[in-house]
Formats: structure tokens, sequence, C-alpha cells
């Protein structure tokens, strides 16, 4: 830099742009301790009330669901219903996401096969998903494989949408960058395209995985199995009939403690993966 | 004032260069229409002239008159619908590093650091890592943005993302600079500063720049000539040659003649408007 007159106005938008990170920092780094104590509020509230006014038989307090869950965790059956269900889970979501994902990137790359999967697509949309089990039932009976294909197929429809529209709404801009520096079409989307669509894709891939534990829950719920096999949700649905609170609360609250985990372990990894894109989401 | 065709700066000097009488780009009855829905915008209407090597070119219009869609011609990003576009006499194909855009919206990819991304057009040249980001940080400390190599996009103000844009441009070695209202959402001071820079930058290089602006002074304090858009259908209504000294600097904003070449252009551009809106009335709707 040979101007002094420079000077002067760079500190000013150096300023400027620290104010940026300052805020995206709060955002990213920040933000799981407020969470954290929300959620403490709420269950201090529940065992308030539930220790001072009292609650109907069926619903426990936090003290009492946790001493439960201890039991049966201690007991090896919470830990075994645990692992059937998320064996679902992970095979289900992983196969319909993948198949997703890849689809919809390929179908926002290529008009062709975007045209050609349009029409399925938005034929199967609208079907609530979970009507596919009895007719996988008929022939697979209510077992493992049809309840991944259901998930599956419920994780497939955010994860394709989402990375098809992602693709479509790539900056122009962007590509025309990547064509002005002489780049090939192959290095032009793995590099430009790809990235730039990644948020959007991501996005889709975390409503699958919300998605994966509703249908993995549902899925249990209809003719599931029994003993260690009926998992999370179909104990839940085993308890209630047999009055076992207890169990149905504990059950209830690994699915949530599971559940929450997952995403914050994803958002974390999302913001490692992603940081440039979401110090700009944090800005706007 | 009409068409004034320059002779190039450069003589020349080895064999292979083009006849001295060559302009480097030659636009010849360039037209644009965009059709969508049965509905045709004619963008651009017989746009011709030639730019000199080395030549200061500052296009002057109105909003929506297709200096865009001129400038993406010329970079090879659209095509034109007709008319010719040469470069040293050969015709564009597509694009190229010769000629380095900056587009009009900032186009850093968000997901870099400033530092990759003004050495990713290095990285595709088929450099190595390490030297591509050498070059990085030469262009980076030539805008002034040493320091902030590690920062993304999103941490730096508009400004420097200009200015980061702009190093990476100059980092494909381009013979022409496509300028597509860089400074457009800077502020006042910014925008000053950035222009002084881009002036002592070109000085520096001998580059030929095209560059595209909504505002009289920034044309004419920049350009060594001015071309003046009109709208509907996008064409040349002017062409003017800015007879102000160089170096310029901030002196150059107070002289008499800036505000001369200020009121002729607006005089122009207010002509322009006025007959416009009734010749228009039911033709062209977009
Ligand atoms: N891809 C496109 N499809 C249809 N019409 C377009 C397209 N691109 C530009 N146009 C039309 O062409 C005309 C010129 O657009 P252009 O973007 O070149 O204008 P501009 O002079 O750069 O305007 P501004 O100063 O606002 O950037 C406008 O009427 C615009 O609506
Ligand atoms: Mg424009």
């Amino acid at each position: 830099m040979t101007g002094t007159a420079l000077h002067q106005p760079q500190a000013v938008e150096h300023r400027q742009a620290r104010q940026g990170v300052a805020a995206s920092e709060w955002m990213l780094e920040r933000r799981w301790p407020v969470a954290l104590a929300g959620a403490v509020t709420l269950l201090a509230l529940w065992q308030l009330y539930g220790s001072t006014v009292g609650l109907p038989e069926y619903i426990l307090t936090p003290v009492e669901i946790a001493r439960s869950a201890a039991e049966l965790t201690a007991s090896g059956r919470l830990v075994e219903l645990a692992s059937a269900s998320l064996r679902r889970l992970v095979f289900g979501f992983t196969i319909g996401t993948a198949t997703g994902v890849l689809l919809g990137l390929l179908s926002g790359v290529s008009r062709k096969l975007g045209d050609l999967l349009d029409g399925p697509v938005s034929l199967t949309y609208p079907i609530p998903k979970i009507t596919f089990l009895p007719i996988i039932a008929i022939w697979l009976g209510f077992s493992d494989p049809a309840r991944i294909i259901v998930i599956a197929a419920a994780c497939f429809f955010p994860a394709y949408l989402n990375a098809h529209a992602a693709t479509r709404s790539v900056d122009q801009s962007l590509v025309w960058v990547a064509m002005n520096a002489g780049a090939g079409k192959l290095r032009t989307l793995m590099q430009v395209v790809l990235p730039a669509a990644l948020p959007r894709t991501v996005a889709g891939i975390r409503q699958a995985l919300a998605l994966a534990f509703i249908f993995m829950f549902a899925t249990e719920a209809i003719g599931s199995g029994t003993g260690t096999d009926a998992g999370l949700g179909g104990e839940m649905f085993a308890a209630r009939t047999t009055g076992e609170y207890e169990v149905l609360w504990a059950a209830l609250a690994t699915v949530a403690l599971l559940g929450g985990t997952v995403d914050a372990t994803f958002r974390w990894l999302v913001g490692k993966l992603m940081i440039g894109q979401e110090l700009e989401a944090g800005r706007g | 004032m009409s068409g004034n065709i320059h002779a190039p700066l450069t003589s020349g000097t080895a064999t292979m260069d083009p006849p001295a009488d060559q302009p480097q780009l030659r636009v010849a009855s360039l037209g644009k229409t965009f059709s969508r829905n049965r509905k045709t915008v004619h963008a651009l209407q017989d746009v011709s002239f030639d730019v000199p090597r080395g030549q200061f070119l500052s296009i002057l219009g109105p909003s929506g008159c297709g200096k865009s869609t001129l400038l993406h011609i010329i970079g090879g990003f659209e095509q034109a619908s007709s008319g010719s576009l040469l470069l040293d006499g050969r015709p564009v194909a597509g694009p190229g590093r010769d000629r380095g855009m900056m587009f009009q919206q900032a186009t850093l990819f968000p997901w870099k650091t400033i530092e990759s991304n003004v050495a990713w057009p290095f990285i595709v040249d088929g450099h190595k890592r390490g030297e591509a980001r050498e070059r990085a940080h030469e262009l980076l400390a030539t805008v002034g943005l040493s320091g902030f190599e590690r920062s993304y996009p999103a941490e730096l103000s508009g400004g420097m993302r200009q200015r980061a844009a702009l190093a990476r441009t100059l980092g494909l070695s381009p013979d022409i600079l496509l300028m597509d209202e860089p400074f457009g959402a800077l502020d006042a001071q910014t925008r000053e500063l950035m222009q002084e820079e881009l002036t002592r930058i070109w000085e520096h290089s001998g580059l030929t720049v095209i560059f595209i602006t909504h505002d009289i002074d920034e044309a004419v304090f920049l350009g060594d000539r001015v071309l003046v858009m009109g709208a509907r259908p996008g064409r040349i209504i002017a062409d003017v040659d800015v007879e102000l000294g160089r170096p310029r600097g901030t002196t150059t904003k107070k002289d008499p003649q800036m505000a001369e070449y200020h009121s002729h252009f607006w005089e122009l551009i207010r002509q322009e408007a006025g007959p416009q809106a009734d010749r228009n009335g039911g033709s062209d709707r977009s």
C-alpha cells in the first residue's frame, strides 16, 4: 500500500468488520448455555409443580422419570430398546437421506434428470409416508426391513427437495467467476456449485433427521414386536396399556435425549464445516 | 461529439502483434433480446464501439439500459443475439482469463477465506498451493488487505470485499478488466477512495478497463472516454473523450472542467429520458 490516505478509512472498515465477527461469534458459540438454561427452567417448574400442587398419576415428575430411567438402564432393558430403535433409525435415515441428497444434487444440475424425477416426486410427495407401512407389511410383515423402508421414504423427500432447490438456486455469477478463471465443468461442480448448495442441502438433512425420529417412533408403534425388539416406540405403547407409566416416561425421555444430542451434534458439525456461510447467515 | 477512435498506445514490438490500426476490442452492431413468456426485451440494439489497448473506458447509463448485459457479452458469459465482438481481431467464443470480470454483486465464495478466494484462480491454473497462496498475499497487499487473509468474506465490510474481488480478478492477469458498477453499493467516502486506488492500480498496469457506472462524476473522474447509453432499446447515445490531465486525484475533482462534463452528461441523460417516455408508451412492455 503506497497511499497514506487509505490508512484511516481502513481502520474504520476494520472496526465494522470486527463487529460483524463479534455478532456471529455470539450466535455460534454463546447460544447453547441459553438453550440449556431454558430447558433447566422448564424442568424445574415442572418438578416444583409436581411436588407442591401435585400431578395426575400418569404424569411423572422429572426426578421420578430420571429414577425410572436409571433403573431401566441399570437392568439393561432401556439400552436394548434404544439400540433396536437406533438401528432402524440409522439405516432408514442413511439410506433415505443419501439417496435424496444424491438425486437432488444431480437433478438440480441436470435439467433432464430434474424433469424426469419431477413427475414421480410430485406424485408421491403428498402421500403420508406412514401409509406405506401396511402396504409394505403385506409383503415383508411388520419387520425391521419394512420399518427401515418407511423411515427411508420419509427422509428422502426433505433431503431430495432441499438439495434440488439448493443446486438450482446457486448464484449464476459464482458459476461465471469459475468460468472466468477457466475452471472446467467438473471442477466448477465440485468446488463451486456443491459448496454453494451446501447450507440448504444441510437444512434438508436436518429436517430428514427429525423425520427419522418421528417415523422410527411411528413405525414401532404400529404392529410392534415384543420384548426389546419393540424398540422405544413399541415399548411406550405397551406400557400405556399395562399402566407402567414410569417405563413410558423413561422411554420418552430417552427419545428426547437421543434426538436432542444428535441434533446438537449435527449443528455443531455444520458450524465447523460451513463457517464462512454460517458467519454470513449470522450477519444477515 | 462523435465516436473518436483512438490509436493504440502500443505499437507492435514483436512480429506476432496485431496490426497497429486494429483496436483491442471491436464491438460491432451488437444486439441482445431476451424472451420470456412471449414478452421480448430489447436489452441492446446496434451497439458499436472500439476500445484501443490501455484505454480506461467508462460506460454511463440509467438502470436497466443493458450495461450489465453488454459487459456479460464482452466477458463471454452471455451470447449476443446479433452483431459481432472481436478481441484482437478474433471473435469471442466464451469466457477467458484475458477478460477479468468484476460483477455488480459480491461474488466472493463465502465458504472460502479471503486468501483462498484470491488463490483459487491460481490453483485452477495449475499452480501449487503454496505458490498460489504467495501470489494471493501479494495481490491482497496491492489492494490494501494485508492482515485479512484468514478472514471470511462475511467478516469484511462491503468496500473490503470489493477490494478482495479486485485482487482475485487481477490474479487472472487479464488484458481487459471488466467492471460492473463495482463501487455501486459503497458509501460516498469509501467509493472515492476506491476510485483513487483503482486509478493508481490502472496507471501502473497498462490494463484496458471497461468500467460501468450510473454515476456521472465517477465516469468522468475515472475515464479517458465516456460512452453514454440510453434505455429501451439499450444503445449508445454519446461517445465523449475526457480531456482531464493525469494523474488524477483530489485536485481533479475540484477542476471546473469536471462540472462542465457533469452538466453536459446530465443534459444528455435528461434529453434521453424526456421523449423516451412518450416514444415507448405502448410498444415495449417489460
Ligand atoms: N436473463 C434475463 N432475462 C430477461 N431479461 C433480462 C435478463 N437480463 C437482463 N434482462 C433485461 O435486460 C434489460 C437490461 O438489463 P441489465 O441488467 O443489462 O441492465 P443494467 O443497465 O445493468 O441495469 P442496472 O444499472 O440496474 O444494473 C433489463 O430490462 C432487464 O430486465
Ligand atoms: Mg447492471
